[in-house]
């Protein structure tokens, strides 16, 4: 299992993953509004979306797990 | 003849290194022998002339007091160079050969000629160095000598292995560090040191690794897979360098760039706050092969490397978008500092590619000192001298066109493309800031978004870039696909500039 962190803090903008949804490293699993610029915050791996713990508009800090992924 | 034979034999003898165990142990740890690795950087394969060769030649299994000294030549170019001989106990840095590293810094620095340091060394010979490092003159000076050549003569350092308190020093105080990785460590105490210290069980990669100091702390400038490509990177960085701070900064061979110059307006996005790949921007307008980032792997926020414009050399300062926006953190605001300090420092003009959103705001930074590390981002950019260029490719909020050479920080020329916003702050946040209670005193919801919506045109109105180019913001709007060409010229024509900022000591803030 893998954690996805936020590189910055931020709002969640945009959710373009749902659990489940296979993922390859790099992708956007969430977008963040954050200095009004969209930030992704990408997968660090290959995998499933396991989890997603934020919804649109949530704050987010640096450094927060806002999802996780299944590399099995 | 006798004796002359005789002399050559000695030598031979040494030029073989430590005894065959130090050999056995570098074939088990995968490393070359301090003379092979040096044959991948010179023309010739052999040094140019070796000094201290016979340091501790009346002692057994001490050969040249395992440091290889002298100068060698690389592209035509002569090097100092001090090279740690592993096999001779593990590279300690005994008496000589403490003095032969001493005496490459001091005879660099009046040959105004850089210096590579190939580092392999497991710190202080304990044996011989008890009271001794701390005494002028001393292995203790190296530091010393390292902070009285920064700036003057370039200093590269080259990690072959891990290397911990005094031996972790001299790659910091280089201009540039490259380091191999799995091979090379690099900490402030060893990891036997730190359970001794603290009780914390860590390993050496996870203490001091290649990855951790190109990610996390930013020590070091270059990861490499091998030897090999060490030695690459280390001649590549040079083909960027000038001898000394007194000499003309090598150019190269002119090269169309590999991406289209004439795709740059396509590449920036029509949404404001969208994000874009600013390397791909980088050479759509440099030469082909030529843009070498520095630091790749930290603070990528900010995005700084070498590059050649019609052949011309000059440092590139680019935001890039694609990472957090391409907001200034603390950590990017320490990366533009020292890359805008060392190219200055050594006549490199500078090439400010401009798309921020600003400084970062919000806890976090703050905490990590993003005012005063900020500052020093601005203030290296302010006190350089050399050819400054301010291209304004998207967003100048804040005081990001500040650090970013914008028309208060005297560049050469501001060029804006079509796509520039220069503005205190983006329209959401400026209506926000100054017509709080004037929305808010708005009851109906519906007549209250019209408002904002008319307020934010209005403001996005008052910075259209031809307006600001009517006032003469900018010097000039320049269409994305002649940017290159504007800048070769531009270049060209203040290649001789002459200015000094005004007479002091030195500042107090320390870039």
């Amino acid at each position: 299992m893998a954690e996805v962190k936020s590189e910055m803090s931020g709002t969640v903008f945009e959710l373009p993953t749902e659990e489940g949804d296979e993922v390859s490293a790099g992708d956007a699993v969430i977008v963040l509004e954050a200095m009004k610029m969209e930030v992704d915050v990408e997968a660090p791996v290959d995998g499933t979306v396991s989890a997603i713990n934020v919804e649109k508009d949530d704050f987010v800090e640096e450094e927060e797990v806002v999802a996780e992924i299944d590399e099995g | 003849m006798e004796r002359e034979e005789e002399l050559l034999e000695k030598r031979e003898e040494i030029k073989q290194g430590g005894p065959e165990r130090g050999h056995k142990k570098l074939e088990k740890l995968n490393k070359l022998f301090v003379r092979d690795r040096l044959k991948l950087y010179f023309d010739d394969e052999e040094p140019y002339f070796e000094t201290g060769l016979m340091a501790r030649n009346q002692e057994e299994e001490l050969p040249a007091d395992g440091v290889v000294t002298g100068t060698g030549e690389i592209d035509g170019r002569l090097v100092f160079f001090a090279a740690n001989d592993y096999t001779v106990k593990a590279g300690s840095i005994g008496d000589m050969h403490g003095e032969k590293i001493l005496r490459m810094q001091e005879r660099a620095s009046e040959a105004k000629r850089p210096l590579l340091y190939l580092i392999d060394s497991s710190g202080a010979r304990i044996d011989e160095a008890a009271g001794y490092h701390s005494a002028k003159g001393s292995a203790g000076s190296l530091f010393y000598n390292h902070s009285l050549l920064s700036g003057r003569v370039p200093q590269i350092g080259v990690l072959y292995g891990p290397c911990f308190a005094g031996t972790a020093y001299t790659p910091v105080f280089c201009d540039f560090v490259i380091m191999v990785k799995d091979m090379a460590g690099m900490a402030i105490a060893s990891p036997r040191m730190v359970k001794m210290a603290t009780g914390q069980d860590i390993s050496i990669q996870e203490l001091g690794g290649a990855d951790m100091h190109a990610r996390q702390s930013g020590s070091i400038d270059f990861v490499v897979e091998d030897e090999e490509e060490a030695a690459e990177v280390g001649k590549k960085l040079l083909t960027y360098l000038p001898d000394s701070f007194d000499d003309p900064v090598p150019d190269g061979e002119p090269k169309e760039p590999s991406g289209n110059p004439g795709k740059i307006d396509d590449l920036i996005p029509k949404n404001p706050n969208a994000p874009y790949e600013m390397k791909t921007l980088i050479n759509s307008v440099v030469d082909a092969d030529s843009f070498f980032e520095v630091k790749e792997n930290y603070a990528k926020e900010l995005v700084t490397g070498f590059a050649r414009l019609d052949g011309r050399t000059v440092g590139v300062v680019a935001n890039q978008p694609k990472v957090k926006g391409g907001s200034i953190f603390p950590e990017s605001a320490d990366k533009g500092a020292e890359f805008v300090w060392i190219c200055d420092a050594y006549n490199i003009p500078l090439l400010y590619l401009c798309d921020t959103p600003g400084f970062m705001v919000g806890k976090s930074v703050e905490k990590k000192g993003i005012l005063r590390r900020g500052r020093k981002f601005i203030f290296a950019t302010s006190s350089a001298t050399v050819p400054k260029m301010c291209v304004v490719v998207r967003k100048a909020y804040g005081a990001g066109i500040y650090a970013m050479c914008g028309p208060a920080y005297e560049p050469e020329s501001t060029l804006a493309l079509p796509s520039a916003e220069i503005a205190v702050m983006g329209p959401e946040a400026a209506i926000n800031a100054v017509y709080y209670n004037k929305i808010q005193d708005i009851d109906d919801p519906e007549a209250r978004k019209e408002k904002v919506k008319e307020l934010r045109k209005e403001y996005r109105d008052s910075y259209d870039i031809y307006k600001l180019a009517d006032d003469m913001m900018v010097d000039d709007v320049t269409p994305p696909s002649k940017l290159r060409t504007e800048l070769i010229h531009q270049y060209r024509a203040f290649e001789k500039k002459d200015f000094n900022n005004p007479d002091r000591k030195h500042s107090t803030i320390i870039s």
